[in-house]
């Protein structure tokens, strides 16, 4: 093999390397993307079984009031028949990938009845997700009332 | 038998090594936590810039977000005047290179001459990057006083 034939076998690696790096690095900020949503479709459904899927066994809570919430606490929150979310969307998503772990920032909509009581508000949320036995894991979860809204 | 004593006393050192660490980890972490706060009493944005990473992101009490840059430029903000900025009822949970702090904290002092005494919540993420323990992620959130 000449010398320029070994370079350009050397470029064509590297950047099957760089693509494939870059894609695994997609992939899994799509992923977190996909389980923040399902996430949403849980607290909506009351569903505990599926939201005990996406957070990890110590996982900790911050809610928009101050609150804070062990793993147990926060699935006994999302369980009460008692609070309606009709709206509960995320938006505005971004993703920094550090390898075992990333962070998730966006915000969101929260809108439905408490014991027949309306509530409908805005909030930022900071989410840390960490890839525990092969899964991605959410291990905390803070929310922060947007107070210009 | 005497392989058996051998391997549980070597396991037996193993996990006593891993607590040390894990240990030793919450303390560094818990130190770091309170030179944020000395730094930002102090307006030390050469401190809290060996604190936080490159890409720190920061979402105040009121729900504004802001990067490195602007973190850094409120913190020098002399308008802002701390008397006392103190964390309780501090936990670390470690994942291995990524480390989560949380906690209450409770803030006084002066904004533009206006008095503030502001108690909260915060959520801080911590990556080990290039050896070194960073700060990547922080959210505070305040807590109403009955």
């Amino acid at each position: 093999m000449s010398r320029t034939a070994r370079t350009i076998a050397f470029l064509f690696l590297l950047a099957a390397t760089l693509g494939a790096f870059a894609q695994d690095h997609s992939a899994d900020e799509m992923k977190i993307i996909g389980m923040e949503n399902l996430w949403n479709n849980a607290v909506r459904e009351h569903d505990t079984k599926a939201m005990s899927e996406i957070i990890g066994d110590n996982f900790v809570d911050v809610e928009p009031d101050g609150a804070f919430k062990t793993k147990a606490e926060f699935l006994a929150m999302i369980k009460d028949p008692n609070v309606i979310h009709t709206i509960l969307a995320n938006s505005e998503m971004k993703v920094w990938y550090y390898g075992n772990s990333a962070i998730v920032e966006g915000n969101y909509h929260d809108k439905g009845t408490d014991k027949g009581k309306p509530f409908d508000f805005h909030a930022k949320f900071i989410d840390t997700w960490v890839m525990i036995d092969g899964k991605w894991r959410c291990v905390a979860s803070h929310s922060t009332p947007v107070l210009s809204k | 038998m005497k392989n058996a004593l051998l391997v549980g006393t070597l396991l037996l050192l193993s996990v006593s090594c891993f607590a040390q660490s894990h240990s030793d980890l919450e303390s560094k972490l818990i130190a770091m936590e309170n030179a944020w706060n000395v730094a930002q009493k102090d307006h030390d944005t050469k401190a809290l810039d060996a604190l936080v990473a490159d890409t720190f992101i920061n979402t105040d009490w009121d729900g504004t977000v802001s990067n490195k840059g602007q973190f850094l430029a409120d913190a020098k903000d002399t308008a802002y005047k701390f008397e006392t900025v103190g964390n309780t009822n501090v936990s670390v949970f470690i994942y291995g290179n990524t480390a989560v702090v949380t906690g209450a904290y409770h803030s006084t002092g002066t904004h533009k001459g206006k008095p503030f005494d502001s108690h909260g919540r915060f959520t801080d993420t911590w990556v080990l990057i290039n050896g070194q323990w960073k700060c990547v992620a922080s959210a505070t959130t305040h807590i109403q006083k009955a």
